[in-house]
């Protein structure tokens, strides 16, 4: 059974399909049933088994769109199409991709030149039906043809790369980068090493895979000639190195002759012929050469020795391997004066044959003054000593500092110097004098302390010891039996060894013709030389299995580096091994060159995240929107509930409710002054809070008329030509207005004011202010007002109230922090004044309220 | 039932005697009388002598002073009782139609009918007895009728029983359903001032509109006017879908209305439960059905008189 797929598409759909059937089912229903209307039924109750009915029941609007807009989105998502089967002649649909597999083992196939004409052909088949690419095993770059011309450029780029390829892998990273491709040609054989990792089932279901078959070229791809392996042998005799080749053929059916070739560059190093014999597929050829003919090659190039095959072969890049350069003779300085023709005698000659046996250059000076410029050259100096010639003649301890102290130099290892005596008998005096100034203590020639004792071998040995030096040979701690000691001086870029014994064979040392060598490559191993051994520095070469690892590791770093390893072809690219095409994964057809798979389903390895991530921002976008759908609603229901709240909250928010009152005036002369005291002396006796400032007008402004009272000592602004009050003024006292004007005014002024006021003469109308006013009373209990002169308190009786009042004075002054008492008042206090005062705010403000008897009834009631 | 004897074939002119017992009925004057007379008039055309029960304020004391008679002066137009006819005339009156009749396969009268005939009938007799009749159509299914019943708009007022033929005459020719109460000199737009007495001829599925009468009436009688068909259910058939256009507009298969408590049960018992709510608000309630004949019809008026 195959997967469990689910399609939302589909899956919409379907359910629309459904519905809409169920839909036409209803219809059909309900036109079959006859209807009768019975009215009685609107009063009676069947619950049960009714009739089903299409009804529209609103939805909640913004909600319904989100989730509308949230199913479109997705339907449209998953609605993509899928990948088009190529279809012939359908003009730019699809997208092709040829890869061309240019690993070795097509070469057994075909030429480049007939693979460049197969791929023309290709192409010209592929040339309308849509968008081509191509690619190559040999890098993970890709490039689009849109003309012959870009193929032929392509095409001539094109070369068999050295090395085997793992198509799967190689694939994988190529479609990667090249996005989604309909259709993919696969130009190959049918090399199982490079198919190995191929997962076919996985391509063919995101495409359509073609393979191109190249296994019906010429050529004899069974008989193919390779390396199996390289080993270094080491350095046999003295003077030739020596190599172990592994070759093998795939094919053992007759003899087999070739050639192999050693070249270091174009330098030819060895050629020689290998023949198989019949019956056998592996043959080991030993190859040597002389070790002087590379003495001259630059190392520090790192180029590669080529192997190259020649013969009846039919793969050609596997007939080249490339190894590092192995048996390069390291080169060593000897200083030390010659003993005459005496080879027995001379104290350097075993010492020469030795570093010669174990593979190095031996180059000699008698005297280190006179070759100078040959010291710092070598990685390894031997200075033989104490024969009484001066210390010059061995010690170049001059050269060693400049060479240790050059700045530009990089010296990846540290230079060894070794320092020996030339006989047992030798002037180890001198030895340590060099030894002091080599390690810095002292300038050469200069005696140290611990030197003028200095006689023989014992001595130097334990000023070596003491020095600080560490022992090498004989048993811990015993310094007479140590061979050498190891130091290092010019910050660490010098070794020194200091020997206790001469490097000859001698009867008192112990050191034998024999032992030499094995002791001189046992202290070269320390220092850290490479001496060669039989078959232990390189074993089975080392090949790399696939291709993609390196070039995704090429195209991050640089390109182009040049490691013999990497270049290598893999072992089993050259092996060839061939099985009947029914067994290649799946199955190909092998009756054409051109094969091809289709499939239908396309989605169903399609990554799923995507359209999980939209559904879930659709359906919480969703959610969100009707949460904040039915958050509106409820507030909208319950807008009583919220204004009882907004009620509640102002009773417990708002602040303390009492009265303030401000004084207002207009035209006031002394407009800065305070009521500090007025102030308090209201609030402390009513409970009105009256502003300690006067709020003073020097113009008609429309605040002006939002004020209960005013005090007015300028009455122009306010009447007309004719002495009747504005309009506005007029409006603001039937509105309610109080006006105290704070001056004196003639009666007939005041006349003139009011003369377009509709009152009743009788009782209303300007009149002294009588006796019984509610002035007088309406908080305090006055027995007059203060009189000035003859001057009475005027006041317009209208509407029932006291609606301007003149007082025969500026009571306002009276009243202020600074008090300016009027002339006319004499004796009258300030406390009096006060009082006027407060009755005349009671009165502007609640007006004769101690008339209002409305609860009198109730009142007298319960006292009865 | 003898189809002369339906009550599809109720005139106005079929006579029965209306006594109400708490109505004072007496035969020196027109109508039905008041126990207490409602206010002294001056106007000597309404005067009349003292009769033993008469409330001693009424009497003319300057009339006796003058001539030693105790006359009475009373008001007639107020002193007769008023009686308000409501009929309803909503959708589910005009019920079962024809469709309906050629569904069953046999003739059916409406509901209006009924109630009309009833209306005319209830008028023609309480013009005989002297009382001033309001007819008072009202389509019970529009819910925005006005609470008090004094603020309701079109009045019919029957001053001769000439008037009442008349209107019966032209119903019979034009047929019930055609229009209510033909465009005559009869109507008023005025409203019910004062009401004694209210005859309710409905199908009573807007029990709200009741809950407005009630309070406001003194005496309310409630003629439930159904058709047959809504009181059994034998002529339903199952695989037939029965419908109402209320709100909701249900529809049921016949097979549930036929079921256990099907039709007629469910119909009784919400009949019952009307009756109980009337009554417990001191009104009376009968049902009127095309079954019914003229003779039970009287019975049943007799009966409701005398609650």
């Amino acid at each position: 059974m195959g997967n469990l797929l689910y399609n939302p598409g589909l899956m919409t759909a379907f359910i629309s399909a459904l519905l809409l059937g169920g839909i036409a089912l209803w219809i059909i229903i309900r036109k079959q049933t006859k209807r009768v209307w019975l009215p009685i039924l609107q009063v009676l109750r069947f619950e049960q088994r009714k009739l089903p009915k299409l009804r529209f029941i609103p939805p909640p609007w913004v909600s319904f769109l989100a989730f509308l807009v949230a199913a479109v989105v997705l339907t449209l998502f998953t609605t993509r199409p899928a990948n088009l089967i190529f279809i012939p002649f359908d003009p730019k649909v699809d997208r092709h991709h040829i890869l061309f597999d240019l690993s070795p083992s097509n070469q057994a196939s075909v030429s480049i030149e007939a693979y460049q004409s197969k791929a023309r052909s290709l192409y010209q088949t592929l040339a309308n039906q849509g968008k081509i690419t191509v690619s190559s095993t040999a890098g993970l770059e890709h490039k689009e043809i849109a003309t012959e011309a870009d193929l032929e450029q392509w095409l001539n780029t094109l070369k068999w790369h050295p090395f085997g390829s793992k198509m799967g892998s190689l694939l994988k990273a190529q479609l990667d980068l090249l996005g989604d491709v309909d259709r993919l040609y696969i130009i190959s054989d049918g090399d199982q090493a490079s198919w190995g990792d191929f997962n076919w089932r996985f391509l063919s279901d995101e495409m359509d895979v073609v393979w191109v078959s190249l296994r019906h070229g010429e050529g004899n791809p069974d008989n193919n000639v390779y390396f199996w392996d390289a080993y270094y042998r080491g350095v046999q005799s003295a003077t030739m190195a020596t190599w172990d080749i592994d070759i093998a053929r795939t094919k053992t059916d007759d003899e087999l002759t070739g050639n192999l070739t050693v070249r270091i560059g174009d330098k030819v190093l060895k050629q020689m012929a290998w023949v198989f014999p019949k019956g056998r597929n592996r043959i080991t050829l030993n190859v040597s050469w002389a070790l002087s003919d590379i003495d001259q090659v630059n190392t520090d190039s790192g180029q590669p020795l080529t192997w190259e095959l020649d013969g009846q072969d039919s793969i050609a890049s596997d007939n080249v391997l490339r190894t590092p350069l192995l048996g390069k003779r390291q080169q060593v300085l000897l200083i030390g004066e010659p003993s005459g023709e005496r080879y027995i005698d001379d104290a350097l000659q075993q010492l020469r044959v030795s570093l010669d046996v174990l593979g190095f250059k031996v180059q000699k000076i008698d005297d280190a003054s006179a070759g100078s410029n040959l010291i710092g050259k070598q990685p390894l100096t031997i200075a033989v000593g104490g024969t009484g010639s001066g210390l010059k003649t061995f010690c170049p301890v001059e050269e060693l500092r400049k060479v240790a102290t050059q700045e530009n130099q990089v010296m990846q290892e540290p230079l060894s110097f070794w320092l020996a005596p030339y006989d047992m008998q030798a002037d180890y005096q001198e030895l340590c004098l060099c030894y002091a100034a080599l390690i810095g203590q002292v300038k050469l020639g200069a005696m140290p302390l611990y030197c003028e004792d200095v006689t023989h071998r014992d001595h130097w040995a334990d000023v070596l010891a003491s020095l600080g030096a560490k022992q090498v040979g004989g048993a811990v701690g015993n310094t007479q039996e140590a061979l050498a000691w190891r130091t290092s001086a010019f910050d660490g870029r010098v070794n020194i060894v200091a020997f206790t014994a001469p490097l000859r064979p001698r009867v008192q040392s112990g050191i034998t013709y024999a032992s030499l060598p094995g002791i001189i490559k046992d202290l070269l191993r320390i220092e850290g030389f490479r001496i060669g051994q039989k078959g232990e520095e390189y074993g089975p070469w080392s090949r790399i299995d696939d291709i993609a690892s390196i070039l995704s590791q090429q195209t991050e770093s640089e390109k182009g580096k040049t490691d013999p390893f990497v270049t290598n072809v893999p072992i089993a690219e050259s092996q060839l091994q061939y099985v009947p095409t029914e067994d290649l994964p799946p199955a190909w057809l092998d009756t054409s060159t051109r094969l091809s798979q289709s499939s239908s389903l396309k989605q169903d390895n399609a990554d799923p995240l995507p359209w999980l991530r939209y559904m879930a921002i659709a359906l919480i976008a969703a959610g969100l929107v009707e949460a904040l759908w039915i958050l509106g609603w409820r507030l909208k229901n319950f807008r009583r509930t919220m204004s009882g709240i907004a009620i509640l909250l102002a009773c417990v928010v708002a602040p303390k409710a009492e009265a303030q009152v401000n004084l207002v005036t207009f035209g006031f002369s002394k407009p800065t002054a305070t009521l500090t005291w007025l102030s308090r002396e209201v609030s402390s006796r009513t409970s009105i809070d009256l502003f300690p400032t006067i709020h003073n007008f020097s113009r008609v402004e429309k605040d002006l008329w939002a004020e209960p009272w005013l005090w007015v000592y300028d009455m122009r602004p306010f009447t007309q030509k004719n002495g009747q009050l504005t309009a506005e003024a007029a409006g603001w006292i039937k509105r309610g207005g109080f006006l105290v004007i704070d001056g004196v005014m003639t009666p007939a002024d005041l006349e003139k004011l009011t003369a377009k006021f509709q009152f009743n003469p009788q009782t209303e109308g300007w009149v002294p202010i009588p006796a019984d006013h509610e002035l007088l009373r309406s908080f305090h209990l006055l027995d007059s007002l203060p009189f000035c002169g003859e001057q009475p308190w005027l006041g317009f009786q209208f509407d029932g109230r006291l609606a301007i009042l003149v007082p025969p004075f500026q009571l306002l002054k009276g009243v202020i922090d600074e008090p300016e008492t009027p002339a006319c008042l004499k004796r009258q206090d300030r406390e009096y004044l006060a009082r006027v005062f407060i009755n005349l705010l009671m009165t502007a403000l609640a007006t004769d309220y101690k008339k209002d008897q409305i609860h009198l009834p109730e009142i007298l009631k319960r006292l009865r | 039932m003898n189809s002369a004897t339906s009550i599809l074939n109720l005139a106005p002119v079929h006579a029965h005697t209306i006594q109400f017992p708490y109505f004072k009925y007496t035969q020196q004057t027109q109508g039905s009388f008041y126990w207490q007379l409602r206010r002294v008039s001056r106007t000597p055309a309404f005067s009349r002598p003292y009769v033993a029960g008469d409330p001693i304020r009424l009497v003319d004391w300057r009339a006796f002073a003058r001539n030693d008679q105790l006359i009475v002066r009373e008001q007639r137009e107020n002193a007769s009782v008023k009686i308000v006819v409501i009929l309803d005339y909503s959708h589910s009156m005009l019920w079962p139609d024809v469709s309906i009749e050629e569904f069953v396969g046999h003739p059916l009268g409406m509901k209006i009918e009924i109630a009309t005939r009833i209306a005319l009938n209830l008028c023609f007799m309480h013009l005989k007895a002297g009382d001033e009749i309001t007819v008072l159509p009202v389509n019970f299914s529009e819910g925005n009728v006005p609470s008090q019943l004094t603020e309701w708009g079109v009045t019919y007022r029957f001053r001769s029983s000439a008037d009442i033929l008349g209107i019966y005459n032209e119903y019979v020719q034009r047929g019930f359903s055609k229009s209510l109460f033909p465009n005559s000199g009869l109507m008023e737009r005025r409203p019910v001032e004062r009401y004694d007495l209210i005859y309710v001829l409905s199908d009573s599925f807007k029990r709200e509109m009741l809950e407005h009468l009630i309070p406001s009436s003194k005496h309310l009688h409630l003629m439930q006017v159904l058709s047959s068909l809504e009181t059994n259910q034998d002529w339903i058939k199952p695989q037939f879908a029965y419908l109402e256009e209320s709100n909701e507009d249900n529809e049921y298969l016949g097979q549930v209305l036929l079921g256990e408590r099907g039709l007629s049960s469910r119909a009784a018992s919400w009949r019952e439960g009307l009756r109980q709510w009337l009554t417990n608000r001191g009104s009376s309630y009968q049902l009127v059905t095309d079954r019914t004949s003229i003779e039970e019809y009287f019975a049943l008026l007799s009966r409701m008189t005398k609650d």
